[in-house]
């Protein structure tokens, strides 16, 4: 993990302080420049500030809506919860240029809500107010799954006991669901928090016609300018890797050292919750949240595919045509990057995942300030963004002592692929943690006292009871790199482009239709590929779970002393 | 149950022959020389095609847009892996040549193909190799929005009160093209009163969108009545039916020179001085003009005698910007640019 985050993040870092430290010559000499352009200048503070709130109000709504929706898709017995989790994954997976797009048209003078609403909601989107609501609805969905791993662990049970107990809805949430969920509610913030840092498509667009200026914004202004000034750069990277650091500090804060075991032997699914008179309100509210946050900006970007200019989407007129999709199968590297694509995600998902498992099993047993700086590590890298993790990778595997030693990573589809692991690290870790804190420590130990090995403590105990954990994990990771345009577009061995490079080479072209036909083709294909293995995950994992709780049951027969301190652990 | 399992082997199988063919594809190209090329330019792919077939040379293609291409070029100065760069835009270009990053003082052998314009474009020492322009910024204007008759001629047009909040133009900072267009004002207003148009423009609402696309897009959904970008972007837009019109101001439009260079220490420089060959030739020209797999960028205006343009500018007035004055002032001005016109 050092090689594949800590490193080539300090390589850029680093020349906030060291400006000429892969200069030809290179040299060691410190310079505070970067630096002090940073604190002198009101604009970056500005940014740096926006940053911080935006991050902070889009994680809160984000949050607000992603428990909501998971608490309705796993627990209650809302009507079509299968499809409204389909559709949550297929706004997780849609490239952000989608919905982006989407919106810019929704927003535009002549525009949808400009007819309907006489330019009222643009003013209202087109401010601070709409960029974190545009962002909410794009991100909402890692807290969602986040939270519907906690909440599956937990069972129904507990609100039936619950509101048998007589416990209303609110103290329901504020002292049952909210306590035990927190650690895979903050798992989700944090992730959306980090996201919304490092996102620049927002950033460079809405935002900036809505004259509010982001941090990522600075950052790539300072690495896409001639010549590059990679100090400036790497300085301003360190505002996001403080606000992160202090979030981190905000969820110590919160979760402090608790224990967060929810998944316990007994839990079953007896019953949904019953949703009784409000069902069709909730129903109505899921759907035009769906609609909103998903429907409209694709279905802007599917218009825009048959359109024969494609740049104006659905105000050019003209007669629908399937030309650009002809055209999009035909350009040159089209299939292929698809294919490349495809391919890199399926490996970086997997290692990915593998990794993680790895990771969370060493921090499950060491714990201390060695694990304390890793995982700090590893959500600060979901801040930084793409392009600056880019140059880092290339400062530091083209160095040319590499090239002495004859190790010639750089330029080679193993170096694409190991950025890619390392950008998808920190999201597989974060969750996987959170799905890992839900296990009894009890099981475990029982397990190795009576002698099985981590191998089958990880086959029998951690992947039945989180088996859908990491389904999910690897299809988040997998949707990541699909569409990964930053990182591709630095790293990418010449001669294999990857979708993302393709696509933007088609909309540097402005062949907005032939962009906008790759975008819906991939988008199609990645979600039938994501909604299959949803499928598999599904059956075997309420499989492995119904047999995992039969096991736990007949292990509960036995005297507690014999599978390990169940009172004392986690106190 | 059984069915479950065979899809999910099946699919394991297709992603792993996938992945197999992207290591394979990488293994199979390390033992034969190949041109390693790094290109900001619509055409690329066709020519790295056309050359691979004219001389059997594989080319490994780095296609991205300017910005990254350049950060790539310069994050790899300590052990650079390209032969060959071609992007837009001569004043990186000959920073990298003063820096003595490319290649100087070879001569292509059909540098006779040149017309006056790339003989006048190209530099005395041969470190890069113009291959057809463009202009950084001429008017185009939604024609739904705006009549011919009140249609801007001039640069100043655009501060009329009946253009408030309606012109749009691209980020210097983050659009290749862009630093020229405010290069080539500051040139032909001089640097002061050029700075105080684009301050005057901003006073009338000018919107400052990333790229050409997001500008493009601005004119025809109508966030903006008029708009300057690169005009074979805008000439594209006007031939695949989108309503517009592209105007050549009077006073003249900065000349964009797209080129090529060879890097110093190119690893295969034979290669790469054939490849510069090839596209320097009637038939790279001709690949160069091939609209439907090169898009807007084919719309060049040719600097050889060997091919015609695909579109005719009228009356274009071409001011050409010095790119050592340009690129010497590059970081300056496109942080003025930031700092005052953007924010």
């Amino acid at each position: 993990m050092t090689v594949l985050v800590v490193l080539p993040l300090l390589a850029l870092l680093a020349q906030a302080v060291f400006p000429n430290l892969f200069s030809v010559p290179a040299s060691l000499a410190p310079s505070t420049a970067g630096l002090q352009s940073l604190a002198s200048d009101p604009y970056m503070l500005a940014s740096g500030v926006n940053s911080l709130l935006l991050s902070a109000a889009t994680a809160l709504l984000a949050s607000a809506i992603g428990i909501s929706v998971a608490y309705l898709i796993v627990l209650t017995d809302l009507p079509g919860r299968r499809v409204v989790w389909g559709l949550v994954w297929l706004i997780l997976i849609s490239p952000s240029f989608l919905l982006a797009q989407g919106w810019e048209l929704l927003l535009a003078p002549g525009g949808l809500t400009n007819n309907l609403l006489g330019g009222v909601l643009t003013r209202v989107l087109l401010s601070p107010v709409g960029v974190t609501l545009v962002l909410s609805l794009k991100l909402f969905p890692f807290s969602t799954v986040a939270v519907a791993s906690g909440l599956e662990g937990l069972g129904q049970d507990v609100v039936h006991a619950a509101r048998m107990g007589g416990a209303r809805q609110p103290d329901l949430w504020r002292r049952i669901l909210l306590p035990l969920l927190m650690p895979a509610i903050i798992s989700g913030a944090l992730i959306v928090f980090a996201e919304v840092l490092s996102d620049f498509g927002i950033a460079a667009t809405l935002a900036q016609t809505a004259n509010f200026p982001l941090t990522t914004f600075s950052i790539y202004a300072a690495l896409e300018q001639f010549p590059v000034n990679f100090p400036e750069a790497a300085a301003t990277s360190l505002v996001l890797v403080g606000a992160v650091v202090l979030a981190q500090w905000g969820q110590r804060a919160i979760v402090g050292r608790r224990a967060f075991t929810t998944r316990w032997g007994g839990n079953r699914t007896l019953a949904a919750v019953p949703l009784g008179r409000r069902r069709p309100y909730l129903l109505a509210a899921v759907l035009a949240l769906m609609a909103v946050a998903f429907g409209i900006p694709a279905a802007t970007t599917v218009a825009a595919s048959f359109m024969p200019g494609g740049a104006a989407g659905l105000i050019t007129s003209g007669h629908p045509t399937i030309a650009n999709y002809v055209h999009a199968l035909q350009i040159p590297y089209g299939a292929d990057s698809f294919a490349n694509s495809l391919a890199y995600a399926a490996l970086a998902a997997t290692l990915g995942v593998l990794i993680g498992l790895l990771i969370a099993l060493a921090w499950r047993r060491k714990g201390g300030w060695l694990t304390g700086i890793l995982q700090g590590f590893l959500t600060t890298a979901i801040a930084v963004p793409g392009i600056v993790l880019g140059a880092g990778y290339i400062f530091l595997w083209d160095m040319p002592v590499l090239t002495h030693v004859g190790l010639l990573l750089y330029g080679t589809p193993a170096a694409l692929l190991l950025a890619y692991i390392a950008g998808g690290l920190p999201y597989s870790v974060r969750v996987a943690a959170g799905g890992m804190e839900q296990i009894p420590t009890s099981a475990i130990t029982a397990a190795r006292v009576s002698g099985g090995s981590l191998a089958t403590v990880v086959r029998r105990i951690i992947l039945p009871m989180t088996g859908s954990t990491w389904v999910r994990i690897w299809l988040m990771l997998f949707a990541g790199v699909v569409f990964e345009l930053p990182v591709s577009q630095l790293l990418y061995p010449p001669g294999g482009p990857t979708l993302a490079v393709s696509i933007v080479h088609q909309f540097h072209n402005t062949d907005f239709g032939i962009g906008a036909a790759l975008t819906v083709m991939s988008t199609a294909a990645i979600a039938a590929v994501s909604l299959l293995l949803l499928w598999l995950g599904q059956g075997s994992g309420r499989r492995t779970r119904r047999r995992a709780a039969v096991r736990a049951g007949r292990e509960a027969a036995y005297p507690a002393p014999l599978i390990g301190g169940v009172k004392g652990e986690g106190a | 149950m059984w069915g479950k399992r065979s899809v999910l082997l099946g699919t394991a199988t297709a992603l792993l022959a996938m992945t197999a063919g992207i290591f394979a594809a990488d293994a199979a190209s390390a033992s034969t020389p190949v041109l390693v090329l790094y290109s900001a330019q619509g055409y690329d792919q066709a020519e790295a095609t056309a050359f691979q077939q004219a001389t059997g040379i594989k080319v490994e293609l780095s296609d991205m847009s300017t910005g990254p291409l350049l950060a790539k070029v310069q994050a790899e100065k300590q052990n650079p892996q390209w032969d060959v760069i071609w992007f837009d835009g001569n004043g990186a270009m000959s920073s990298l040549n003063r820096q003595g990053m490319l290649l100087q003082g070879w001569t292509p052998g059909d540098i006779a193909n040149y017309n006056s314009l790339g003989l006048r474009l190209l530099p005395q020492n041969h470190g890069f190799f113009p291959t057809g322009v463009t202009a950084a910024g001429a008017l185009v204007y939604n024609t739904k929005l705006v009549s011919a008759a009140n249609a801007p001629r001039t640069w100043q047009d655009l501060l009329k009160p009946e253009f408030r909040n309606a012109v749009g133009m691209n980020n210097p900072a983050i659009s290749g093209p862009t630093y020229p267009l405010v290069a080539g004002m500051f040139q032909l207003m001089g640097v002061n009163r050029g700075m105080s148009y684009f301050e005057a423009l901003k006073r009338n609402g000018l919107k400052v969108f990333p790229t050409n696309g997001n500008t493009l897009q601005a004119l025809l959904n109508g966030t903006i009545k008029v708009a300057m970008f690169q005009d074979s972007a805008e000439i594209n837009a006007k031939l695949s039916g989108d309503p517009v019109n592209v105007i050549y101001p009077t006073t003249g439009v900065t000349m964009l020179p797209s080129d090529i260079a060879i890097n110093a220490k190119a690893p295969d420089m034979a290669i790469a001085k054939e490849f510069v060959q090839f596209v320097l030739s009637g038939k790279g020209q001709k690949v160069m003009q091939d609209i439907q797999a090169a898009g807007s960028d084919s719309l060049f205006q040719p600097v050889t005698k060997v091919v015609n343009p695909l579109y005719v500018r009228k009356g274009v007035k071409w001011n050409v910007v010095s790119p050592v004055w340009a690129g010497t002032h590059e970081a300056a001005w496109t942080q003025w640019f930031t700092d005052n016109i953007v924010r």
